[in-house]
């Protein structure tokens, strides 16, 4: 069940939430549990098991290292390493069989490995290990209670698609949310513009997108740069709503999640780019695999090795898939290069000419992110810098790019910080709310609209 | 008034919002036909274990949920609007024009799939020996192509698809794109695909003179019109608010008719059925709409005056009647619901011509046409 679905929308969350205020506040988590744990079930109805025997292990695991302190290594060897198991088996397996039947074709290969992935497995593995390494290095307190923990995991604004929140940053929360009317009112404000980003700016933008990437060789060089600046600002839109939508429906719930997104395509270089896109995978990254690998204390040699193991690692967590592992690596290059090849020349260079290598290098890894398959990868870059002979721009692509250029240039302006501006410009002006409150109204409507067109479906072929 | 009421006042509408629609969904919950789209609304899914191993049951509560959502005909206009509004109508399949005429999306050119529906006519012009005639209706976006903006304008490529269509030299081809481009900028609905009275009479004025007859003056028949029509290119576009056409039916005077339906077993003695006036959709009104194969025989056109084998899209059904008093019988085969063979059909009711009246996005497309044998 994702956000922008009517059964979410209004089967779902109004459930969950008269629950939620209606019951006492002592058994308010156990009902978020039970709410979580269906709304993970509607999507996966078996996979939900292995997700409860997930938690309980790691809850025990917390546990003993509680109360075995001699054996807490152990404990903590054993957590992380069935939670590496699970993604090994449920996310590459499949991935590490198919490379191994086409470069070794041996007869007992012939059949391919169909293990379909878990829905939100990377996110809360990774929770589950953070809240683990954490106790095991005493930065957080154990969780005795499972209830308590199990809603930490599933709790589900964050189960599907994040932000990974961390389990220090949340644990005093869980005991006491904060569920006053300013809280929930901003919550909804926040899931509003989240539903808009996703349903009318990231999904119009997929829409160009799938106009443009059906088929490169008929784009045009321009063509090829409207469509992938869509599908730039489709990702964006569409990963950051879902992140708002979590951020506003904790706080509906009356928990406070660290922001995810800072307006990434401001950017002035690849570095400052990655300290703004999917924070809290960063964040989680530099805390348990880069620093613990030593970070930048151990000499340039081991911290260029460190940065590409942690951007190899990046990259796989996004799929499994070899675009995905290349994507990654690309990065690692970039961000290393930029620390200790053309810091200097970057930083003496005109803003404008930051941005716009920032821009570049972003997008063209957009287009490694895109796909899969290398040989349509290959041909849609090529398509970029003209390899494939449609000119400069085909009629159709024209047609469209002229059709979705207003659309393109909201989007545009929605990536840039304009909204926080005006909200901190005008914080105090008595018409703020008003303006907030009618402008979350209309857009609400306009994502009902377009959630209600999406299954508008007239059939009249007998008519032609 | 202060922020804790505007924030009082968010909590309302959006609770509001979430408890409205599942009340509209138990008032739609028996609502099992959708008028606007002509389809059958999805069923409540049944928990099965099927649907929960094969995980269909969560898409197909969404698509139930979404097709009994209260208001929804309102919703989707708001979104056709704003979507019109954005200027993103490029991707959808109707485009309003600035007279407000909703016009098919172009057909894609392609020129193999083309040829290949030109042979299979072709064959079936050697296959029977019978004077062969091919008539496409240019589309109402290629002729109306100024009212749109540039860049869809120039996505309309009728003139180099109907270049194609001619150049077959087994049939001969009539010509209707240099009238059409002069005079018929309003020879469509504007709120249906297809085109109107005016046009359908132009198109038999082109026949009449390729197939060497004499076409009848417009005073050979009667005239009737009946307003408030809405038709196909409205339904899909959803743009709700577009004034409503007025369909004009030219009645061949002193025609006495018989008219036969094949799948039906039926017969009637009109050209025209009134009833479907009563209907969402009243197109059916000419000849009742597409049937597998349609028998009209004019009892008072001369023994010898011919029949006519028409092979049609639902353009057909207002171009026959104009024909009717020309041919002693005219018999309309629509191969989308007939499988029989029309070669066979042609020599078993003796036709001295054949007519292929088709729009020229279903010529170029129809996988029927394929199957012609």
């Amino acid at each position: 069940m994702v956000f922008s679905s009517l059964t979410f929308l209004f089967a779902f969350l109004p459930v969950a939430l008269i629950g939620y205020y209606l019951f006492p506040k002592k058994i308010r988590i156990g009902w978020l549990l039970l709410v979580s744990l269906v709304f993970y079930a509607w999507g996966e109805p078996i996979y939900v098991l292995l997700m409860i025997a997930s938690i309980l292990v790691n809850w025990l695991f917390g546990l003993g290292m509680a109360r075995f302190e001699r054996q807490k290594k152990l404990f903590l060897i054993l957590s992380v390493g069935i939670n590496l198991l699970l993604l090994g088996v449920f996310k590459y397996a499949g991935l590490v069989w198919d490379t191994v039947r086409r470069l070794l074709p041996i007869a007992a290969a012939e059949h391919s490995l169909s293990i379909r992935l878990p829905i939100g497995i990377s996110f809360f593995t990774f929770q589950i290990m953070s809240y683990c390494i954490d106790v095991y290095r005493g930065k957080a307190n154990v969780q005795k209670n499972p209830i308590l923990f199990g809603a930490y995991v599933t709790m589900f604004p964050q189960l599907i698609a994040g932000p990974i929140v961390r389990y220090v940053d949340i644990e005093a929360q869980l005991m006491r949310p904060d569920c006053s009317a300013e809280h929930f009112a901003d919550g909804i404000r926040r899931f509003v513009v989240g539903l808009s980003k996703k349903v009318l700016l990231a999904n119009a933008m997929g829409t160009l997108w799938a106009q443009f990437s059906a088929s490169p060789s008929e784009n045009g060089v321009i063509g090829a740069w409207v469509g992938l600046l869509a599908f730039t600002f489709q990702i964006y839109f569409d990963f950051s709503g879902y992140s708002d939508m979590a951020i506003g429906l904790g706080r509906m719930l009356g928990f406070r999640f660290l922001e995810n997104f800072d307006y990434p395509y401001i950017a002035e270089s690849v570095t400052d780019f990655w300290r703004r896109w999917h924070i809290s995978l960063s964040t989680w990254f530099r805390e348990y695999v880069y620093i613990p690998l030593g970070g930048n204390r151990k000499g340039t040699g081991r911290q260029i090795f460190n940065l590409l193991a942690v951007w190899t690692l990046t990259g796989l967590w996004h799929g499994a898939s070899w675009n995905f592992l290349v994507w990654g690596l690309y990065f690692g290059v970039l961000l290393i290069l930029e620390k200790f090849v053309w810091q200097s020349v970057l930083q003496k260079a005109p803003r404008f000419l930051r941005h716009l290598y920032a821009m570049l290098a972003v997008m063209l890894g957009w287009c490694i992110f895109a796909f899969p398959d290398f040989s349509e990868m290959l041909a849609y870059l090529g398509s970029l810098f003209g390899v494939g002979g449609a000119g400069a721009i085909s009629e159709t692509a024209a047609a469209w790019s002229l059709g979705y250029l207003p659309w393109l240039l909201l989007c545009a302006i929605f990536s840039l910080p304009l909204g926080k501006y005006f909200l901190d410009r005008f914080r105090d002006r008595r018409w703020l709310p008003a303006v907030q409150t009618v402008g979350a109204a209309v857009l609400f409507l306009l994502c009902l609209a377009a959630l209600a067109s999406q299954s508008y479906n007239p059939f009249i072929y007998f008519r032609f | 008034m202060k922020k804790r009421i505007w924030n009082i006042l968010s909590i309302a509408l959006f609770g509001a919002a979430l408890l409205a629609v599942p009340v509209g969904w138990l008032c739609n919950a028996g609502k099992t036909f959708s008028e606007s789209e002509r389809r059958y609304l999805a069923e409540l899914p049944k928990l099965s274990k099927q649907s929960l191993s094969d995980w269909t049951f969560d898409d197909a509560t969404e698509t139930y949920l979404a097709d009994h959502l209260p208001l929804r005909d309102a919703l989707v206009g708001v979104n056709a609007y704003a979507t019109l509004a954005s200027g993103r109508q490029v991707s959808t399949d109707v485009w309003a024009d600035d007279e407000g005429y909703l016009l098919e999306a172009p057909v894609r050119k392609d020129s193999a799939e083309i040829q290949k529906r030109m042979k299979r006519i072709a064959a079936l012009a050697e296959t029977t020996g019978v004077p062969t005639y091919v008539l496409a209706v240019p589309s109402a976006g290629y002729i109306r192509r100024s009212h749109l903006p540039g860049a869809l304008a120039a996505l309309y490529k009728d003139d180099a698809i109907l270049g194609e269509i001619a150049a077959s030299e087994t049939v001969t081809f009539v010509p209707l794109l240099d009238r059409f481009e002069r005079e018929g900028q309003g020879w469509y609905y504007r709120t249906d695909h297809h085109w109107t009275a005016d046009g359908a009479f132009a198109a038999y004025e082109a026949f009449s003179a390729a197939s060497g007859r004499t076409a009848l003056s417009k005073d050979a028949f009667y005239h009737h019109s009946v307003n408030g029509y809405y038709g196909s290119t409205r339904s899909r576009s959803a743009l709700w608010l577009t004034a409503p056409d007025t369909l004009r039916i030219d009645e061949p005077i002193g025609a006495d008719v018989t008219v036969s339906f094949s799948d039906s077993d039926t017969t009637s003695d009109r050209l025209f059925f009134y009833e479907h006036l009563g209907e969402y959709d009243w197109y059916p009104l000419f000849l009742d709409g597409n049937h597998a194969i349609t028998v009209i025989e004019n009892h008072a056109a001369p023994e010898d005056a011919g029949t006519l084998l028409m092979v049609k899209d639902s353009f057909g059904n207002t171009l026959a009647p104009l024909l009717v008093s020309s041919y002693r019988s005219v018999v309309m085969v629509d191969p989308r619901y007939c499988r029989e063979s029309v070669s066979q059909l042609c020599k078993t009711i003796g036709a001295d011509e054949i007519l292929f009246c088709y729009s020229l996005e279903r010529i170029a497309t129809d996988l029927n046409l394929l199957r012609l044998k």
